[in-house]
């Protein structure tokens, strides 16, 4: 089914239920509902990517009237973000499904952190290891490289600047 | 005049290439000559483009229509100050003013080593005139802000209302400048590969550099946010926009960087990863460009789409790969002598602070570009904003918040257990208690709580540490304490100008954990003389008041604002319409600051009765943010004056140097 038309079949579905119910139901959406709804939808002005909650442009106003407009019809705030992600693409949706190939998207930074701390702790603590059998080793009698020497000098140097 | 503009770009391009190849034929011929006329055309070209630039501006302050540029973004209404910062409101202006402070940093590069580093100057010339000359050419070829429009308008198009603030007359130029200041110290670590010359000489001179561009990029950041939660009127001041996280990423690979050429200054240690890390700042700095100007990720900054992105792409490419072939060129020569000796030292702490620098990095240019990757494997566009990029970064910002406490009590080589448990009994004591109390008070909120926590460990590790430092000197010295304070920090600014940009660190994780966990808002539409709250305060709406100008429309609003029934305030939030943006009106928030919150107040209409709807935000400890952002800079400000000690030390050992050459 193509989107357009599955839209209109729900928004169809939303009317006549809309028109079947029982008097008594509440006349207006609420505003927390509103925002439910707003904050898990992007505001396509174009000028700053924020949530139509968030966002104080005239767009965002006429969209926020729609989602009202929408709840007031009966439908659910599940719906309602249903029927603008068949009107406008999933990029309407602030952040994305957590399904399929957009997993790799939510999880990537963290597999990739956790990679490289790990791989950091590993080399670490195989250094600790070597520097640890080095020190464990006797030293040498053979006289000290003339470079090594120079480079202590300059190290002591070093700690007395950051004493 | 444009044409004198038009041809001078031309001339540059030539003076710039042959600055290059003069530079480059002076290393392979051994010719000193030949690398002054490389060093003396860097000057000429910073003749050149600045005269390019006056040109431009008198263009626009002459309201000279015939020039494309010109009409696309002023008009004769546009005030002076933005006619002035209109030259740099589009692709080919900005572009310039990019050559401009491009050629600024190759001169003062130029003139502050005349007498040093000669077997570096050739290489690095090369490279920042070979910057120059490609930036240079994208004006040439692609965006020429000098081109004639064959039918003269009467008036301009006017500059963006949004750019129209003074904020935006300062944060662009400071943010190229720390783009662009990412250049020297790459173009240093490509002289040292070029040259052979390894060692720590490219990383002593370009120090400066990097601390210099670390500090105007983060100044660039605070303004961009500054200027966002003044202007954009919703209550936020970082959306992560696709070129706020451009901004971003350099300044985070930059701060892993002068955290790791420590490493390398004390044990000789991550040379190759320095490398990578600088050259990957300056590598993110060009992929920001290539975003803000390719079109090919949508955001509020972009410049209209163009082949320029190309241009960038393409630059970007040979960045990366001429980077990569250098290293592994002297892979050899850049081995380390040292190891880290200890999981528990400041050299590991370092490292896993770079670790979760380049993972937030990584995240930010993963939600950055991910929208392209779903759209290439699924077809399918998606859109990431605030809460994806928070469910990777807070996380990760609190486990680094962690380590800045941690890293500084730890010492170099190896923490014994005895001096581990000493270091940090009272810190953790402190923030145990510290914890108790946030439980205490209410705080509820996980992160929330984990991030204050993190907080007070910080703060109590740096106070620790610098009072010991104090302690030293007043046992020495006998000096009172605010004395020993200050000689402590002058003798090694340094180290403690690093503490003080951690006080600011924490100052901005309080804040933004105060306005992120415990915002509130309203929204409310009102008449005259009606009243309607938010928190503690109440806010009465007086009238609104209607202005023509020929500049724009305005609806200015009046509201007496209490707190706690005491006023404290009258703000006149305002939209503006302006002529040619009929369909942007632009909001003109007003904001009561206090140091523990800011009460945010939009005005979103009003109606022909007198009636106003307002969005009301109440921000928690937002000013923390600001006023951390200040410590920040003060700190990385500290960091960069100059340090006796240091220089006496690297006149001692460029004396013993001779006498081991001798």
């Amino acid at each position: 089914m193509s989107p357009p038309r599955r839209a209109r079949i729900l928004l169809l579905a939303a009317c006549l239920t809309l028109a079947l119910l029982p008097a008594g139901l509440p006349a207006a959406a609420s505003k927390a509902d509103v925002d439910l709804v707003g904050e898990q939808l992007v505001c396509y002005c174009g000028c700053s990517g924020l949530t139509v909650k968030a966002c104080t442009c005239g767009t965002a106003d006429a969209i926020r009237e729609k989602i009202a407009g929408q709840l007031d019809s009966g439908l659910s705030t599940a719906d309602t973000v249903a029927i603008w992600v068949d009107e406008r693409g999933e990029q309407i949706l602030a952040v994305p499904t957590r399904e399929g190939f957009n997993l790799v998207g939510w999880f990537m930074p963290f597999v990739v952190t956790l990679l490289g701390l790990l791989m950091a702790t590993v080399v670490v603590l195989r250094w600790q290891k070597q520097a640890t059998e080095a020190a464990a080793t006797p030293r040498g009698t053979g006289t000290e490289d003339p470079d090594s020497a120079y480079l202590k000098r300059v190290e002591q140097g070093m700690k007395n600047l950051h004493r | 005049m444009a044409e004198i503009g038009f041809y001078l770009l031309y001339i540059g391009l030539g003076v710039a290439a042959l600055s290059v190849a003069s530079s480059l034929m002076g290393v392979f011929t051994h010719s000193p000559s030949l690398i002054r006329v490389g060093e003396r055309g860097s000057l000429a070209l910073l003749a050149i483009v600045t005269l390019t630039m006056i040109l431009l501006a008198r263009l626009f302050l002459m309201d000279d229509f015939a020039v494309q540029y010109v009409a696309e973004h002023s008009s004769r209404s546009t005030p002076t100050l933005y006619k002035f910062t209109a030259l740099w409101g589009g692709q080919s202006g900005s572009l310039l003013l990019w050559v401009w402070i491009q050629s600024i940093y190759t001169a003062a590069v130029v003139l502050t080593n005349r007498r040093k580093n000669r077997d570096l100057m050739p290489y690095a010339n090369a490279v920042l005139s070979g910057i120059t000359a490609f930036f240079l050419v994208t004006l040439c070829f692609a965006s020429n802000p000098f081109l004639r429009l064959a039918a003269v308008p009467l008036d301009g198009a006017g500059l963006n209302p949004l750019l129209q603030n003074p904020m935006m007359a300062i944060h662009p130029p400071t943010l190229y400048v720390g783009y662009i200041g990412f250049s020297v110290p790459f173009a240093f670590a490509m002289a040292a590969l070029a040259s052979g010359r390894t060692g720590d000489t490219w990383i002593r001179t370009s120090r400066r550099w990097t601390l210099f561009t670390w500090f105007v990029l983060g100044t660039g950041i605070l303004l961009g946010s500054w200027w966002a939660y003044l202007e954009l009127g919703w209550g936020g001041y970082w959306a992560w926009d696709p070129v706020e996280n451009a901004s971003l990423m350099p300044w985070l690979t930059g701060t892993a960087y002068l955290h790791s050429v420590m490493i390398q200054e004390r044990r000789r240690m991550l040379k190759v990863w320095n490398m990578v890390l600088i050259a990957a700042s300056f590598a993110l700095s060009i992929l920001g460009t290539f975003i803000t100007r390719s079109g090919v990720i949508s955001s509020v900054h972009s410049f209209a789409q163009s082949s320029v992105g190309y241009y960038f792409l393409f630059f970007l490419v040979v960045i990366v790969f001429s980077s990569i072939a250098m290293i592994l060129y002297r892979l050899p020569e850049l081995s380390a002598r040292n190891r880290v000796e200890s999981i528990l030292s400041k050299e590991s702490a370092f490292l896993f602070n770079n670790v979760l620098l380049l993972g937030i990095t990584f995240a930010v240019l993963w939600g950055t570009l991910f929208p392209i990757l779903s759209e290439w494997v699924r077809g399918t566009k998606i859109t990431v904003t605030l809460t994806w990029f928070n469910h990777f970064n807070v996380p990760l910002g609190l486990a680094l918040l962690l380590l800045m406490g941690i890293g500084p009590l730890l010492a170099w080589r190896k923490t014994s257990t005895v001096l581990l448990l000493r270091s940090f009994r009272w810190p953790v004591l402190i923030t145990v208690a510290g914890s108790a109390a946030l439980v205490i008070l209410g705080v509820r909120d996980v992160m929330a709580a984990m991030s204050y926590t993190f907080c007070l460990f910080v703060l109590a590790c740096t106070a620790i540490e610098v009072l010991h430092g104090a302690a030293a000197r007043r046992r020495l010295h006998g000096e009172g304490l605010i004395s020993s304070l200050v000689h402590l920090v002058g003798n090694n600014k340094r180290r403690y100008g690093g503490y003080i940009v951690h006080v600011g660190i924490v100052m901005i994780f309080l804040g933004i954990t105060g306005s992120s966990a415990f915002q509130q808002e309203t929204t409310a539409t009102v008449k005259p003389g009606e009243s309607f709250q938010l928190g503690p305060y109440t806010l009465t709406y007086q009238e609104v008041i209607f202005q023509r100008t020929a500049r724009a429309e305005s609806y200015t609003s009046r509201v007496d604002v209490a707190r706690h029934g005491t006023p404290v305030a009258t703000l006149h939030p305002a939209r503006e319409i302006f002529p040619s943006f009929r369909n942007q009106p632009a909001t003109e928030v007003d904001i009561y600051h206090a140091l523990s919150e800011d009460l945010y107040v939009v005005l979103l209409t009003t109606t022909d009765a007198g009636g106003a709807t307002f969005k009301v935000y109440l921000n928690p400890l937002i000013s923390w943010i600001w006023l951390g952002g200040v410590v920040l800079l003060l700190g990385g400000f500290i960091t960069m004056l100059p340090d006796v000690r240091e220089r006496r030390f690297a006149y001692q050992a460029s004396l013993e140097l001779k006498r081991v050459a001798t």
